[in-house]
């Protein structure tokens, strides 16, 4: 157990280090080989030692400044494009799953947009489970395994980047389905992130039942603090351990959906409707919240702004 | 004959300093275009951020550790309001804003005292560390957490004390009263620490420069390159400066610089090595390296990181003296620090900060003006006297504002990799033209100051803050119609 410990501490931290300064000296290398390069085999031949190697650097120098302010302006353009896409492509696929989860079948064009544009996809998609409960779930839940973004999810578990594990823990957590319930434990158990770690524990505390709370409350004290950070979230006191949070009606869902719709729509009377209901429903987060969207949205004209809901 | 002797005496050891100052200059590019490498590799692989979901948990969570911002104040009634008013409006779920006035003589105090509603407190602020005496204490109306603290004039590292000793959180953060915090800034300053609580005791943030972009309700609401030449040399100096030299050194837990604009320490940590030194300009920079020595003299496991997301925001000098001034104060910080711990210079029982953090700023950062201003001027001596020939001078450009370009730009490319860019396509350019063109003048000058600094450093004279004239935030710019 010892070594396996030290291999992942050497895997995660020194074995790090070393590759990136070997990364670095390969990147200083590409300045350094095609100077002496230029230098012994051009310059060298019809000019003064001191002279060539100050012009091979000087010409390596400006090719990499060229290169460098091409690869900004790009990176630049190109996320402010990618930016502008997504956001179109989220309005689209929004109002696709807003149409499927009130029971019209889109199932052919949500598809179609998950191959077209999956991290888009993906991202609305954890927008509608965090708001969305009830039926209205389920049948989200259903969507997700039914395109294959469940699959992608369950594929980004295995990648080395910490921040890929972390991403498909949290959202297959947004799922709260008893099926992950062993992916979580095995994450927990083995993964060397604590946040991984974490990550898995918030998901584990928020579906599984009392008994099993218990157990992995019980068995805290010897994670990673971040770990015990966010456990301590979700029983709302450590190590206290609260009953089962109710999950909100689905008439909720219902008029979240639609008062989200209604602001993508510039329907104010709408809008305003939902808040009603919202507030009546006794939900006070989910209407402070709804509440600042629907101000924001009032305010944005106002100032000038585009509106975005 | 014996002339002629001479003659070739003194052109084989100008040829010798010549290469040496030539090998040295192309040796410190080097290792901070290697430093600028580990940037790039080292932000793309530990620099990722926290997701809504995980910031939501640490709102949450009973566990999440309290923090106290405690911001000396001296003569900033221009932007006090402002900095206090971003400060007391920032998004973390368990902090208090400590303000130390440090007996101003314009009107900060009475600032304080209007726009926040400020009353007198009995709060005690008495603690461990030696201050000057605390006139008053107030806290606000207001159900916001601030507390500020009217005390004698005793300079920014007795004004931080005295915060440190009111502070009532484990972590303390050290905040210039003329910067801005981005508003979930405190969630990525924490990272370190609730990764690692029981080593963790110091991490850095990035501190850019504010001029010119849009600040509405003390928040930067879109980032802007300037129109001044001057703010955006300072902008790309910044850049080098954090992404290039700290990411490096944070990977090997052997930086020696937080900023005393935008720093988080662990309260316990500051206080057990004797909290911020008084008799150093460089305060900041000496507590990082006092941090190292006692820890590792002690063989007691630690970290101090940095991390790249969190931005602090800060008015950059727009005027030479004022730029001058600060500089020599920089440098004169460097030279005290170094000066202060020379026993950790290759001394192998401090590990990697003995053996290679402490002599590179020895090395490179302390005397490093005084070799560069040398090889200026040798080699313009050199030319006029034609003792040395027109190759070896320009091979000595080529290498010092050749490779200094390159190391610039490069800095700019890296900020591509962390959030709160520059975000217009636009700025890659102007960016990329205040990179190239500091190298002609603007570099050699700062090169002059620093050597100025290191000399009376060297010679103890004493050092001075001066006065940096604010414009503000608020008038500065609008935001756009």
């Amino acid at each position: 157990m010892k070594v396996r410990e030290m291999f992942q501490s050497v895997r995660a931290w020194d074995f790090g280090r070393m590759v990136v300064l070997l990364q670095s000296a390969a990147l200083i290398s590409s300045l350094i080989v095609p100077s002496w390069a230029l230098h012994t085999y051009h310059f060298s031949k019809s000019l003064p030692g001191p002279i060539s190697v100050a012009l091979s650097f000087l010409a390596v120098i400006i090719a990499m400044v060229v290169a460098q302010l091409y690869v900004s302006c790009v990176l630049k353009y190109r996320t402010t494009v990618r930016e502008r896409r997504a956001n179109r492509a989220k309005t689209q696929i929004t109002h696709l799953l807003a149409e499927y989860l009130s029971g019209e079948t889109r199932t052919a064009a949500l598809s179609l947009a998950y191959r077209e544009r999956r991290d888009d996809f993906a991202a609305c998609a954890t927008q509608a489970l965090l708001v969305v409960k009830g039926d209205s779930r389920a049948r989200m839940r259903g969507l997700i395994r039914e395109i294959g973004l469940y699959s992608y999810w369950i594929e980004g578990l295995a990648k080395r980047d910490e921040a890929q594990r972390k991403r498909s823990v949290d959202l297959l957590g947004l799922l709260e389905s008893q099926d992950c319930q062993p992916i979580f434990e095995r994450a927990l158990a083995q993964d060397p992130s604590p946040f991984v770690q974490a990550a898995a524990i918030r998901a584990l505390l928020r579906f599984s039942g009392a008994t099993c709370r218990q157990n992995l409350l019980d068995a805290i004290e010897e994670r990673p603090f971040l770990v015990r950070l966010f456990a301590a979230a979700e029983t709302g006191g450590y190590p206290a351990i609260e009953t089962a949070q109710q999950p909100p009606p689905a008439a909720v869902s219902e008029q979240l959906l639609l008062f989200d719709r209604a602001l993508r729509e510039n329907d104010r009377q709408t809008a305003f409707q939902m808040l009603d209901q919202l507030i009546a429903e006794g939900d006070a987060r989910l209407a402070a919240i709804s509440a600042e969207a629907l101000g924001a949205w009032i305010a944005a004209p106002l100032r000038g702004e585009a509106v975005a809901a | 004959m014996s002339f002629e002797l001479l003659g070739i005496y003194v052109h084989r050891v100008y040829f010798f300093f010549e290469s040496g100052i030539i090998f040295y200059v192309f040796v410190i590019n080097i290792i901070y275009l290697f430093l600028v490498a580990m940037g790039f590799f080292a932000l793309r692989k530990y620099h990722a951020q926290f997701s809504p979901a995980d910031r939501d948990s640490i709102r949450r969570s009973p566990l999440t550790p309290a923090i106290s911002l405690i911001v000396p104040s001296y003569n900033e009634e221009v932007s006090v309001r402002e900095s206090v008013g971003c400060m007391l409006r920032l998004d973390y779920p368990n902090y208090e804003v400590i303000v130390v006035n440090d007996g101003s003589k314009d009107r900060t105090m009475e600032i304080l005292v209007e726009e926040f509603r400020l009353f007198k407190s009995a709060r005690s602020v008495s603690g461990p560390l030696e201050t000057k005496p605390v006139r008053k204490v107030y806290e606000s109306v207001d159900p916001v957490r601030l507390l500020v603290i009217d005390k004698q004039n005793g300079g920014k590292a007795d004004s931080i004390n005295a915060g440190i000793n009111a502070a009532r959180s484990p972590l303390v953060m050290v905040v210039d009263s003329d910067s801005l915090i981005d508003r979930d800034g405190l969630f990525e300053m924490v990272k370190p620490f609730l990764e690692d609580p029981d080593r963790m005791i110091a991490v850095g943030g990035t501190v850019r420069p504010v001029n010119d972009c849009v600040v509405e309700s003390g928040m930067v609401r879109e980032v802007r390159t300037s129109k001044s030449l001057l703010a955006n040399f300072q902008a790309v100096e910044y850049l080098r400066a954090f992404f290039g030299g700290r990411v490096g050194f944070s990977l090997f837990n052997c930086m020696l610089i937080i900023s005393g604009a935008f720093g988080l320490f662990r309260r316990d940590a500051v206080i057990e090595v004797g909290g911020f030194q008084h008799s150093t300009i460089g305060e900041d920079m000496e507590l990082v390296v006092r941090m190292h020595y006692y820890f590792l003299s002690r063989k007691r496991d630690y970290r101090i990181a940095y991390v790249a997301a969190p931005v602090c925001w800060t008015e950059v000098p727009m005027s030479w003296k004022i730029l001058h001034r600060q500089r020599k104060r920089w440098q004169r910080g460097t030279v005290d620090s170094i000066w202060m711990h020379r026993e950790m210079i290759l001394n192998p029982k401090f590990g990697i900060v003995g053996m290679f953090s402490v002599p590179y700023f020895l090395i490179f950062e302390m005397f490093g003006p005084a070799v560069e201003v040398l090889g200026y001027l040798l080699t313009t001596v050199g030319l006029l006297f034609g003792i040395i020939a027109m190759p070896i001078a320009v091979l000595f450009f080529t290498v010092s504002i050749g490779l200094g370009i390159l190391l610039s730009t490069s800095s700019v490319l890296l900020e591509e990799l962390t959030p709160s860019r520059y975000p217009k396509w636009h700025h890659s350019p102007t960016l990329f033209a205040a990179a190239i063109l500091e190298n002609f003048g603007f570099r050699q000058v700062l090169t002059v100051w620093r050597a100025q600094g290191l000399w009376e450093g060297l010679r103890g004279k004493q050092a001075v803050w001066g006065a940096m004239v604010r414009t503000g935030f608020a008038g500065a710019k609008p935001a756009a119609k």
